[in-house]
């Protein structure tokens, strides 16, 4: 197969990705193999992203790919065949790529992003726990609240407002936390300004549902927003499947020494001070008691 | 070494040798309340106590009164050594004959040629298989004595010397073939994703059970993990209002769980058409759900599945709480970790916000605004929030509990879902004028409280009987009443003389439409009275020749009129999380 006969098939599978893992990873794996025609293939994936047309469900699927994609490419260049193909690619597109995956108001897709945006920065040796940190706490700041005052709509997110020479993952961050506090500030100007209805109303009243005659993709219908909570539901149960990997030697079937050790090392916190001071109180009330159980005198 | 035989025991006396009436049910299966759990257990053997049924003895072994007597420290270590089945590895005791395990001795006794010497080699396992449990010195000094062990083998085994195969009383599980059956299939009272639920009859005592059958044909990896996981939770309950695990039966490759039986659940109860609740009567069913599902959150258990027909009422409103087959314990999560429970969980009617906004971190708080649920449908007699999928169902209760405001629930936007399911206006709460007017004071507080759109707002079920509710007058009453009510009644008997009903109607429409096709579009409505009425004066009929029927044969039952009864409750979710 050429590039442009792989490439052309990459962006088929691409549009018809759906997200179950096994899919994601097939995909991936493909676009690995003909990893050397990643000047070919990477632009269909940013091609699909920028598509109008594309469903957001699809984007969010998209974006979950990349996060495979990552992932893989990590773990492929442990052989010296490859060379973490797509990872530059990739790490200079987010932010322009959260933008394609969360268009306009719509941020549907913000938790998936910020979860897979999570897991792709593990890979990465550049400090962003703050922004993690950050992420589900309350983001509005002074400003924004005299604007909720004046019932302004949230100034659009653009990719120029973070174009300070920064890594792009770094600004890949600010873009999505950015993108937070719009959702918050959107749901605070709402409840301040907008009146409260006292009368029955429906689902397409409530909820921002797309209606059959409308076309824009970047609502999501009914249907397919339960197809996307079980797909969602999905993979958190596929997620857990590997839990119960252990990290042991070839060929051995005990529990090491180290494997018992790590797991309940990990399974407990310290003690806090007090409960070491009531834990080594209570021991040497233990001992005490021991030691007047002793007809002679010990020690 | 296979788990069918285990090895010998002190010597016991012959008479007490009844493996056979301590079978429990007689069925191939180990009965939880018979003497065969308590051998399971391991309980420390007395010597004047019951035999155990199941250990393996040699035929020819006799027992001598006096040798008994003067070795009690020899036989009680001896017991704790077999308890431990399953470690076989060698012993290094000296004075026995074989340093392997039991396996190896199993060989060597065919080719021994007298019975002293395979009686030191069976033991010489076994000692092996003590000494791994530790404590090696004392036990060692007490063999090595006069009462030792070697001392006794010559006597014991001067007997039969041919000892080849196994005895049935030797063997630790019989499969045991009766004539009749134990359990006498009533009728079928329950379906759901785990199988089908039936009523039956004890036939030696009398009494009724519900049997639960698995469902395995769909399995192919086996014994489902999901049934694991439910028998096992209850096994650990005790409590008057949780349903009990009587026993489990194993009969024709069918697994069936054994419950106490319960004439009514709630769901099934509240569809009666004449049933009248006073307030000292729902406070009694609400007090002991709460009482219940207390000792459930104490337990760190979340029953994940709280509906009116899992909740079971016997013929007083004594109540029990039922079906496990989604409920988990608590994980023990250190700060800032998320449990991470999937939210595939709970029937939709009864599914908290936080569930169909995507939670999976969440807590007992989901099993709170579904006994909230069941508290208003006390009063209203049908489910408050009937939504058909996840949107319609949050829907719903934002229309009755209104969109959360920031101070109400301020971080209801980190939920997973919440973009998805943004309000794009704000809608009041009409909960107030929806149900003030049927319920108390005290029960309209209570199940405000109970039904907090923030989870972190919910009462917890401690706090809920703390609540005035149940302190003040009238005071919880048992619903006498209900012991002359006809025939029994479960959601499952309900949704399916409401599928007969709905087929006749539409039977009989279809007659309809064939003979005046222009009608047609009245027939609908026309029909539904009709045959409701039909229905009621068939209820009067048999419900006076009632004395006949068996209790809980169809035909006993009165049909509710259709009108009264909500639509069906669909069916809870079966996956679990791993």
């Amino acid at each position: 197969m050429d590039s442009f006969e792989a490439a052309t098939q990459f962006s088929q599978i691409l549009r018809a990705l759906t997200p179950a893992l096994p899919n994601l990873v097939r995909a991936a794996h493909f676009a690995l193999k003909y990893s050397e025609s990643e000047d070919y293939l990477f632009p269909s994936i940013v091609d699909i992203l920028h598509d109008k047309n594309i469903e957001i469900n699809t984007k969010s699927t998209i974006f979950q790919f990349i996060e495979v994609l990552v992932n893989e490419s990590f773990y492929f260049s442990k052989q010296p065949k490859y060379n973490y193909p797509y990872i530059q690619s990739i790490k200079e597109a987010l932010p322009q790529m959260i933008l394609c995956v969360l268009p306009g108001t719509n941020n549907a897709n913000i938790h998936n992003v910020y979860a897979s945006l999570k897991s792709i920065t593990k890979h990465f040796k550049i400090e962003c726990t703050s922004y993690i940190e950050e992420f589900d706490s309350d983001l509005l700041h002074e400003q924004d609240l005299e604007s909720l005052e004046k019932d302004l709509p949230f100034p659009d997110v653009n990719l120029e407002d973070e174009l300070e020479f920064v890594d792009p993952l770094v600004s890949a961050w600010k873009l999505l936390v950015r993108k937070k506090r719009q959702s918050q500030y959107e749901r605070v100007r709402l409840l301040k300004h907008n009146e409260v209805i006292n009368k029955e109303i429906t689902e397409d009243d409530v909820f921002n549902i797309k209606e059959k005659t409308d076309r824009a993709p970047d609502r999501l219908s009914k249907r397919q927003i339960l197809a996307r909570m079980e797909d969602d539901r999905e993979g958190h149960k596929r997620s857990k499947e590997t839990l119960w990997l252990v990290n042991r030697p070839v060929n051995s079937t005990y529990i090491t020494e180290d494997e018992f050790l790590s797991h309940y090392w990990n399974k407990y916190n310290a003690l806090t001070p007090e409960d070491d001071k009531a834990f080594l109180s209570s021991l040497e009330e233990l001992n005490a008691l021991v030691g007047d159980s002793y007809k002679d005198k010990q020690f | 070494m296979s788990d069918r035989y285990r090895p010998p025991p002190p010597p016991p006396k012959k008479s007490n040798r009844d493996y056979q009436k301590s079978s429990g049910s007689g069925l191939a299966a180990a009965s939880s309340s018979g003497p065969y759990r308590s051998s399971f257990g391991g309980d420390p053997y007395k010597p004047s106590g019951r035999r155990r049924p199941d250990v393996y003895r040699p035929r020819n072994d006799t027992y001598t009164p006096g040798q008994s007597g003067s070795r009690p420290d020899y036989r009680d270590s001896e017991y704790r050594g077999d308890e431990d089945g399953g470690a076989s590895i060698g012993s290094k005791r000296s004075f026995v004959g074989t340093p392997s395990g039991p396996r190896g001795n199993r060989k060597k006794n065919k080719k021994a040629p007298d019975g002293e010497r395979r009686r030191g080699d069976f033991r010489g396992g076994r000692a092996g298989r003590g000494d791994l449990r530790g404590g090696r010195g004392g036990r060692g000094d007490l063999r090595g004595g006069p009462n030792s062990n070697s001392s006794k083998i010559p006597h014991a085994s001067s007997g039969t010397p041919n000892n080849e195969s196994l005895t049935r009383n030797q063997l630790y599980a019989i499969q045991v073939i009766r004539s009749s059956r134990i359990y006498q299939r009533v009728q079928q009272v329950g379906e759901g994703t785990y199988g089908r639920v039936y009523k039956a009859k004890n036939t030696i005592t009398g009494e009724y059970v519900a049997l639960k059958k698995l469902r395995l044909e769909s399995e192919r990896e086996g014994f489902p993990i999901t049934a694991m996981r439910e028998i096992k939770l209850l096994q650990s309950f005790d409590h008057e209002n949780i349903v009990g695990l009587l026993e489990m039966m194993v009969e024709h490759n069918q697994i069936y769980m054994i419950f106490d039986y319960l004439d009514h659940d709630l769901t099934g109860l509240l569809t009666h058409p004449d049933l009248v609740l006073e307030e000292s009567h729902r406070k009694y069913i609400f007090k002991q759900l709460m009482e219940g599902l207390n000792y459930l959150h104490k337990k760190r258990v979340i029953h994940r599945d709280i509906k009116g027909s899992n909740i079971l009422l016997n013929s007083t409103g004594g109540l029990k709480i039922a079906d496990f087959g989604l409920a988990r314990t608590m994980k023990i999560v250190n700060d800032g970790e998320s449990p991470d429970y999937t939210n595939r969980v709970i029937t939709i009617w009864y599914r908290p916000p936080e569930l169909l906004l995507g939670a999976t971190d969440y807590g007992r708080e989901v099993d709170i605004w579904g006994v909230g649920c069941l508290l208003i449908e006390l009063y209203s007699k049908v489910a408050a929030f009937q939504g058909f999928d996840e949107v319609g169902q949050l829907c719903k209760i934002y229309n009755v509990m209104g969109t959360p405001t920031l101070e109400e629930w301020p971080n209801i936007q980190n939920l997973p879902w919440f973009e998805m399911l943004k309000p794009k206006v704000n809608t009041a709460s009409k909960f107030e004028e929806k149900y003030k007017s049927i319920m108390s004071p005290d029960s309209y507080d209570l199940a405000l409280k109970l039904l907090a759109l923030n989870p972190s707002e919910r009462l917890s079920a401690e706090e809920a009987l703390e609540h005035d509710y149940f302190k003040n007058e009238p005071q919880p009453e048992p619903l006498m009443f209900l012991k002359d009510v006809e025939g029994e009644w479960h959601e499952f008997e309900t949704k399916q003389r409401r599928r007969q009903e709905r087929k006749r109607l539409h039977d009989e429409a279809r007659a309809n439409k064939s003979t005046a096709p222009r009608t047609q579009e009245q027939v609908g409505t026309d029909q539904i009275d009709r045959v409701t009425t039909i229905t009621k004066s068939v209820s009067e009929v048999t419900a006076d020749d009632g004395a006949d029927t068996l209790p809980g044969s169809t035909t006993s039952i009165a049909p509710p009129s259709l009108t009264s009864v909500p639509k069906s409750v669909p069916e809870s979710e079966a996956t679990q999380d791993i």
